[in-house]
């Protein structure tokens, strides 16, 4: 399985990361070679169709739909980078910004 | 008697936690435990704080003892940064549901442990905050991601410790360490406040000197938790007394656990230990795991992209680390806060993570992962179906190696998970008890069993403590 430069950074515009300057060959070296070892999942013979695993209960327990607010130790305007009445400010988005 | 027992017998017959709080904060601030790294917030304050609580608290299981916190476990008075740069400044504005148990049974928190960023490791060396040193060698790793966690209590700073488990990032610490790390079934302990990783397996987990320290620490965190839909209604696991016979059990030894290159120290110790389980009374029987080869590549689909998933919170808008992108967008805002508040591993996970789910991709990672995830499941289904009671195997193939052997490679580094993977992928319980030392280095043995099966396992376990001394050399 390769891996191509153009799609590692293609994979990283997807998952809004900035690969830092100088590590792109890196990084896609080490993803060549996970996904070769990954391959060795070709080797199971698995059913086309089927239920998948589910760990714990058999269902997820549901809840009321009712607003219950949990007490918080410290208001999120103590943990936001800038919060102003009530909103998270971040920078504009510039128009339909390319994803 | 156990630590945890001991602790709390002295707390109830008259003896300050203040004592203890002191005598835990002098070891943290020993030269010792400084060279370990194994702490990320701890203060003497806090500890006398938490003594001050538990002294206005009625008994509980637990008054007075100290317990380690791993850092992706939030707290309302102590930073949680799970070791990533990305939340610098972070202080959780809830506890745990698993903290709020712990404080409420009388337990004091002493400290928050380091940990691989956002538990993506097996080595403890993918901290943001320098690397967690092994507690008998400082060239070697503790295991990980929960190594600071395993470190503390292996130091015997403090008796017990939580851990988190994703793909055995407590029972490989626990054994590179000389500890018991016990992994309770998926939706046995609640995972409300544990940083999310790969939400269909994290677990909370255990570190204990002892066994009878886990299980007294896992009967307080277990039960249904409205605040976590996973977890299961049934009632919390006894601390099982030390059974004086294993007869009438039957364990099954995996012979894909046992491989030809298995190393030979590791071999040995475990294979004393299944003569000491024969000696109690217990039937050992092989069985076979076919699936248990492909565990490593399947876990590395699912838990990098559920990662992929949980991690996508991280962007710099409402709490953590923000770093201005270059043209000042929103877009360029998240890239910017993402590529420098994550590490090589975790970026190099989330990457993986978002390939597999892309599309094109989705079915012949993803999918396939998931059946595959399955056969897993069902080969201890059909073991434990036959007749075997629980399953004995090695926790690692290796006692711990060097810091640096495998950080260069990202799959030789998942490889040291390969005994510990398919558990996590069954959402079975299983734990790692020391059964011998190689060249001074702690050896475990892997003990599994059905879901929610915890007390019966816990009880093997002690037995088999009593029956070997995990200090003896193994010879191969």
């Amino acid at each position: 399985m390769k891996i191509s430069r153009d799609e590692v950074l293609h994979i990283a515009k997807l998952a809004e990361i900035e690969i830092p300057p100088g590590e792109l060959e890196r990084v896609t070296e080490d993803l060549c070679r996970i996904c070769d070892y990954v391959d060795l999942l070709n080797e199971v013979s698995t059913p086309a169709e089927g239920q998948p695993f589910l760990a714990g209960p058999g269902r997820a327990a549901l809840r009321e739909d009712v607003i219950d607010p949990v007490a918080l130790a410290h208001p999120v305007e103590e943990l936001a980078p800038e919060f102003v009445a009530g909103f998270f400010l971040v920078p504009k988005l510039d128009g339909m910004e390319e994803g | 008697m156990s630590r945890v027992a001991s602790i709390v017998a002295d707390v109830n017959g008259g003896v300050s936690p203040q004592t203890t709080a002191r005598e835990v904060a002098q070891r943290l601030a020993a030269d010792e435990t400084e060279r370990l790294n194994a702490t990320l917030a701890w203060s003497p304050e806090w500890l006398g704080r938490e003594a001050e609580r538990v002294e206005a608290q009625s008994p509980g299981p637990l008054s007075g003892v100290p317990i380690a916190i791993k850092d992706n476990i939030v707290t309302t008075e102590q930073p949680t940064t799970c070791a990533s740069r990305i939340l610098d400044g972070y202080v959780s504005p809830f506890d745990a549901t698993a903290v709020a148990r712990l404080r409420n049974a009388g337990a004091m928190i002493a400290a928050k442990a380091n940990l691989d960023e956002f538990a993506m490791g097996s080595s403890t060396e993918h901290s943001a905050y320098g690397r967690v040193h092994h507690p008998m060698d400082s060239e070697r790793v503790p295991g990980g991601s929960s190594g600071g966690s395993a470190a503390l209590v292996a130091a015997d700073v403090v008796p017990v410790a939580l851990g988190s488990e994703t793909g055995g990032s407590v029972r490989q610490p626990a054994s590179f360490c000389g500890v018991v790390g016990v992994k309770p079934t998926y939706g046995r302990v609640s995972r409300y406040g544990l940083v999310a990783f790969g939400s269909s397996l994290d677990c909370i987990s255990i570190f204990g000197r002892t066994t009878d320290d886990a299980a007294r620490v896992l009967s307080v965190l277990s039960g249904v938790d409205p605040l976590d839909a996973t977890t299961v209604d049934c009632a919390p696991p006894d601390v099982p007394a030390r059974p004086p016979t294993l007869r009438g059990l039957t364990i099954g030894l995996p012979e894909e656990y046992f491989p030809d290159d298995l190393d030979p120290g590791v071999r040995a110790a475990n294979e004393r230990a299944i003569r000491a389980l024969r000696d109690l009374g217990a039937e050992l029987r092989p069985v076979s795991l076919p699936h248990t080869r492909f565990a490593v590549p399947t876990y590395y689909v699912i838990a990098p992209a559920e990662a992929a998933s949980n991690l996508a919170r991280y962007d710099g808008a409402r709490y953590g680390r923000r770093v201005p992108g270059e043209g000042g967008g929103l877009r360029a805002l998240y890239r910017a806060t993402r590529g420098a508040g994550f590490g090589p591993e975790v970026r190099r996970r989330i990457l993986i993570g978002t390939y597999v789910l892309s599309a094109g991709y989705y079915d012949a990672y993803y999918t396939k992962a998931q059946r595959v995830r399955v056969l897993i499941a069902e080969d201890f289904q059909r073991a434990f179906a036959s007749g075997v009671d629980y399953l004995f195997t090695p926790t690692t193939p290796t006692p711990a190696f060097k810091a640096g052997e495998k950080t260069q490679d990202p799959v030789a580094m998942y490889l040291a998970d390969i005994f510990t993977c398919a558990v996590s992928l069954a959402g079975l319980p299983a734990m790692s008890l020391p059964t011998g030392r190689v060249e001074g280095l702690p050896v475990g043995g892997q003990l599994i069993a059905p879901a929610f099966e915890e007390s019966g396992m816990l009880g093997v376990a002690m037995a088999l403590e009593d029956a070997i001394d995990p200090t003896e050399e193994a010879r191969p």
